[in-house]
């Protein structure tokens, strides 16, 4: 608690009315960036000094009305990794920046090529051949400069795991392969971290949220190693489906960051746009 | 005999070849195997099975109304 700096906050608060007509004590985007410049204090903190005092920083109102200030200061406070930041994790990092997720590390060794354009939101004609984790890293701070970021341009391997995952409290599935998905989870595990799996091919996809202790991707793979190609090498990857699956990962992860339950844990979910079929399977 | 429906999605929806997947005939003590057979779906894909919501197996043995479902799981992250 530093006095004066909710002093100020007070002072720049203003009162504004909310969609449901309720009023309500803001501080504007402008304002927070002032006084962070001028207290010398991260956005972060002034954020999280003025929610605390239950004054909204006007970029989260409309996430209160579910999230509630208890909730948003929880979320502003958390780490999520995204492992892969290509069409599923470039939108949950999106989605999470725009949440307000306190911290959010970005693991990927690739750069963008030519066929990440039709899906990949971070890719871009200006950024194709340069790093999906630098472009992470800048539509984070375009967004949300609050958040912290931590990027690694690395393929994740059972290795180097342990290392870019900890103190994350969350970690997203945004893989490709199976062989890294599974050394994921598998890290998770060890860790104590809950993992939150999706995959997309063509119109389809599935979403599993994998507590540690759990059977996880094996339930759904089998533990027979797949030896052939994946359906989406037969299917591709257009581009409605990942930003759909990534909404519902992102949905997972602030379930499990605010302890809501009622989570994809120990159950699959399996949507197909195309047949205009979703279904929800209790795994074993 | 028992009459069963399945459904059939992402790349298994070509297999359906027309056929009405919500009255499937098949034989008594018919299992989820012998139901994968019968529409020639490529087994090695088969990795999700769910009868009536639930996880199962390919040696289930179905019975009269079992609602399958029979899923490929995906590998791609888009």
């Amino acid at each position: 608690m530093r006095p004066s700096l909710l002093r100020n906050i007070k002072r720049l608060a203003t009162t504004e009315t909310a969609p449901d007509g309720e009023p309500y004590l803001s501080l504007s985007t402008k304002a927070t960036l002032r006084l962070a410049r001028s207290k010398n204090r991260k956005l972060k903190d002034v954020e999280l000094q003025a929610l605390e005092s239950g004054i909204i920083p006007e970029r989260y109102q409309r996430n209160i009305g579910t999230l509630g200030i208890e909730g948003q200061m929880k979320l502003l406070q958390s780490q999520v990794a995204i492992v892969g930041v290509g069409g599923l994790g470039g939108s949950v990092l999106e989605l999470l920046a725009r949440l307000g997720i306190g911290k959010i590390v970005s693991i990927d060794g690739d750069s963008f090529v030519d066929s990440n354009l039709n899906r990949q939101v971070l890719s871009q004609m200006e950024n194709l051949g340069a790093l999906k984790v630098k472009a992470a890293r800048r539509r984070v701070k375009d967004i949300n400069p609050a958040i912290e970021t931590k990027v690694y341009s690395e393929m994740a391997n059972e290795e180097n795991l342990p290392r870019l995952i900890q103190g994350s409290q969350a970690v997203v599935d945004g893989l490709d392969n199976i062989h890294t998905r599974f050394a994921v989870e598998s890290a998770c595990r060890k860790m104590q971290i809950p993992f939150v799996h999706g995959a997309v091919a063509g119109f389809a996809g599935q979403v599993m949220t994998v507590f540690p202790g759990d059977k996880g991707l094996e339930s759904i793979y089998g533990a027979r190693v797949f030896s052939g190609l994946g359906v989406e090498t037969e299917l591709g990857n257009p581009s409605m489906t990942p930003t759909l699956i990534a909404t519902w990962q992102a949905s997972e992860v602030v379930k499990i960051l605010l302890e809501w339950g009622n989570t994809l844990r120990n159950k699959v979910l399996v949507i197909d746009l195309r047949e205009q079929f979703m279904e929800i399977v209790d795994l074993i | 005999m028992i009459e069963v429906s399945v459904k059939l999605v992402s790349i298994f929806a070509k297999y359906q070849r027309g056929r009405d997947t919500s009255k499937v005939t098949l034989k008594e003590g018919a299992t989820v195997l012998d139901l994968v057979r019968e529409f020639g779906l490529p087994e090695d894909h088969v990795r999700i099975i769910a009868v009536n919501g639930k996880q199962e197996s390919l040696d289930k043995v179905l019975t009269q109304g079992d609602s399958v479902f029979l899923f490929p799981p995906a590998f791609g992250g888009g």
